[in-house]
């Protein structure tokens, strides 16, 4: 129990750190919000003029498509602020030495390494007015969801987080081999795009893909189709949460590994 | 009672060989390269240890297995009785690390709120971290400074704190890797007296330095590491004492200037620029040489010195 309470206590000093490092500069802060903003308000015009045009796309009326755009931006603002920048410094701190600085510290020095990433006043910050935009556009009442098929659908939209994590520390990996993975992780950025695609209108391969690839597509596309029962539920759900499961052994495998093969750099 | 048991330390790399794209892949040509080919000694706890070498010579890549960063390729480590690499959280509580070269400290933020979470890390009851930052940072003359964001703060300032915010924990073991590179000599002087200070309440010290007046002032036991081999372990005094019949006598010369040749056939010659010589000559006969070349040569200025530590490091460095 002590051991928990020292968790959280240890998180929550390592969040306010982050957060008062953040607001240490306060204008650069406010107008990464505010072109995220736009950014959220520009697609959502562009989706009004799309839907004026034609009733349904691939399946989708206008509502079930705001719905998988929300899903959609809470598991971007989940990968991109939890996961990408976490893994963006942590290709920085190998790169500069600072990692040892890490290693020396007596706590779980991965999840450390995580919450120490995370932006979490910028998250709340920037998430909070696109999620409650999108949440106030959606018509709630007339989406087709069970409790049932919104359970499967947290399992999914769950287990496409972990699977997201796995790809985006694989493709920071090379930095404690080669002593760079900045462009191998950019890429993961450019291809967030994908996760507004409808999943199961996508071609075969294009799904495998998307286990190991671009696990954008099932935290927005699968899991919101799981939710409004437009897919077989118990077959991507069972898919999805096996290769989770694997994924979760894999990156503590990889995690011991980079360990192992940590040369630090040269003083 | 031992605090570091290193023995028989190896630490081996390997890289590619056959550098080119494709065939580099089917056929890789491993090459192995020793950073630290054998190395073994103890340091006793509450000893103040100078761990020298030339640039690439194994010491840092020996200092970070001591500190569990990278583990051996051979060998037997013991760390305050811990298997370092385990990264065992007690024995990551009972150590401390500075590098001069590595910011440890949050740059957007004051010193006092990174201490803050060093606070949370390590454990340490809210009064002791407050008498300790209050004991620490009079000691080092920062006590003002602590509210101030580190970027804006002068490398001295940065350094001292930083040394602050390694030891904050009370460790026992502080390994010391150029902690006063590139700062000024009033900044210098206060970090070697901070070190003797810790050296005297107790704490092992393993300083790694280029600049020697930190060895002569800290440290009382001098390791050398030269192509991953130590070349030298013994204490201070000793290694002086090798040294002690040799006087350098540096003479600057008033109107002409002898020849090389001239003055080697007095002693040894260390530098010959200008007007200005420094011969090293037998420490019973410095008078009478200095007397035989001034009668040929007269002399402006005379100045009879102990041979620098930095010229017996670099004697030891160059021995195979």
């Amino acid at each position: 129990m002590s051991n928990v309470l020292r968790g959280f206590s240890l998180a929550f000093a390592a969040f306010r750190e982050q957060a008062r490092a953040e607001k240490a500069h306060i204008g650069n802060f406010w107008f990464g919000v505010l072109s995220k903003l736009i950014y959220n308000t520009m697609f959502l015009l562009f989706i009004d003029q799309l839907y004026a045009r034609v009733g349904h796309f691939a399946g989708y009326s206008k509502n079930d498509f705001l719905f998988l755009y929300l899903t959609s931006q809470l598991g971007f603002y989940i990968c991109y602020y939890g996961i990408f920048f976490p893994m963006q410094r942590l290709v920085q701190i190998v790169r500069n030495g600072n990692f040892d600085l890490l290693l020396l510290k007596p706590v779980p020095h991965r999840s450390f390494m995580y919450i120490q990433g995370m932006q979490p006043y910028d998250l709340i910050f920037t998430a909070a007015p696109s999620v409650a935009i999108l949440a106030f556009l959606i018509n709630w009442g007339t989406l087709q969801i069970t409790l049932g098929s919104l359970l499967l659908g947290l399992v999914v939209w769950t287990s496409g987080i972990v699977i997201c994590n796995t790809i985006v520390f694989v493709l920071a990996l090379p930095v404690f081999k080669t002593g760079d993975a900045t462009d191998t992780l950019s890429t993961f950025y450019s291809i967030s795009s994908i996760g507004q695609m409808p999943y199961s209108h996508l071609p075969g391969f294009l799904k495998i893909a998307a286990l190991v690839v671009f696990p954008q597509i099932i935290i927005a596309g699968a899991a919101s189709e799981v939710m409004l029962m437009k897919a077989d539920m118990i077959g991507v759900t069972t898919l999805i949460a096996t290769v989770a499961v694997v994924s979760i052994f894999a990156v503590n495998l990889l995690w011991r590994y980079a360990l192992r093969n940590y040369t630090s750099v040269s003083s | 009672m031992s605090a570091i048991e290193a023995h028989n330390l190896r630490k081996t790399y390997r890289s590619r060989g056959n550098k080119k794209v494709l065939s580099g892949l089917f056929k890789p040509d491993w090459q192995y390269k020793h950073a630290v080919e054998d190395v073994s000694f103890t340091i006793k706890r509450g000893e103040a240890v100078a761990f020298l070498g030339p640039n690439g010579a194994g010491k840092t890549t020996t200092t970070k297995m001591l500190t569990g960063l990278i583990y051996p390729s051979a060998g037997d480590l013991h760390v305050l009785g811990y298997t370092p690499f385990d990264r065992n959280y007690e024995f990551l509580r009972r150590i401390g690390l500075v590098m001069g070269n590595r910011a440890g400290l949050n740059w957007d933020l004051s010193a006092r709120q990174s201490f803050e979470l060093l606070q949370k890390i390590y454990d340490i009851p809210r009064r002791v971290f407050a008498a300790r930052v209050k004991e620490l940072t009079e000691l080092l003359a920062v006590k003002d400074m602590l509210d101030t964001q580190v970027r804006r703060l002068s490398l001295g300032e940065r350094m001292k704190l930083e040394l602050i915010g390694a030891i904050l924990h009370d460790p026992e073991i502080l390994f010391l890797d150029e902690p006063t590179i590139g700062l000024d000599i009033a900044s210098k002087n206060s970090v070697r007296e901070f070190m003797r200070y810790l050296h005297k309440k107790g704490k092992t010290l393993l300083l790694t330095s280029h600049d020697m007046n930190d060895i002569a002032e800290v440290c009382e036991r001098v390791i050398v590491i030269n192509h991953g081999l130590i070349m030298y372990d013994n204490s201070m005094q000793t290694l002086n004492k090798q040294y002690a019949d040799i006087r350098y006598a540096r003479m600057e010369f008033s109107d002409k200037t002898p020849t090389r040749e001239f003055l080697q056939k007095h002693g040894k010659v260390v530098s010959l620029v200008n007007n200005t010589a420094v011969l090293g000559v037998n420490k019973a006969q410095t008078m009478r040489v200095a007397s035989a070349i001034a009668d040929k040569f007269p002399l402006q200025d005379i100045t009879i010195e102990q041979v620098p530590l930095e010229v017996i490091i670099s004697d030891l460095y160059s021995r195979k």
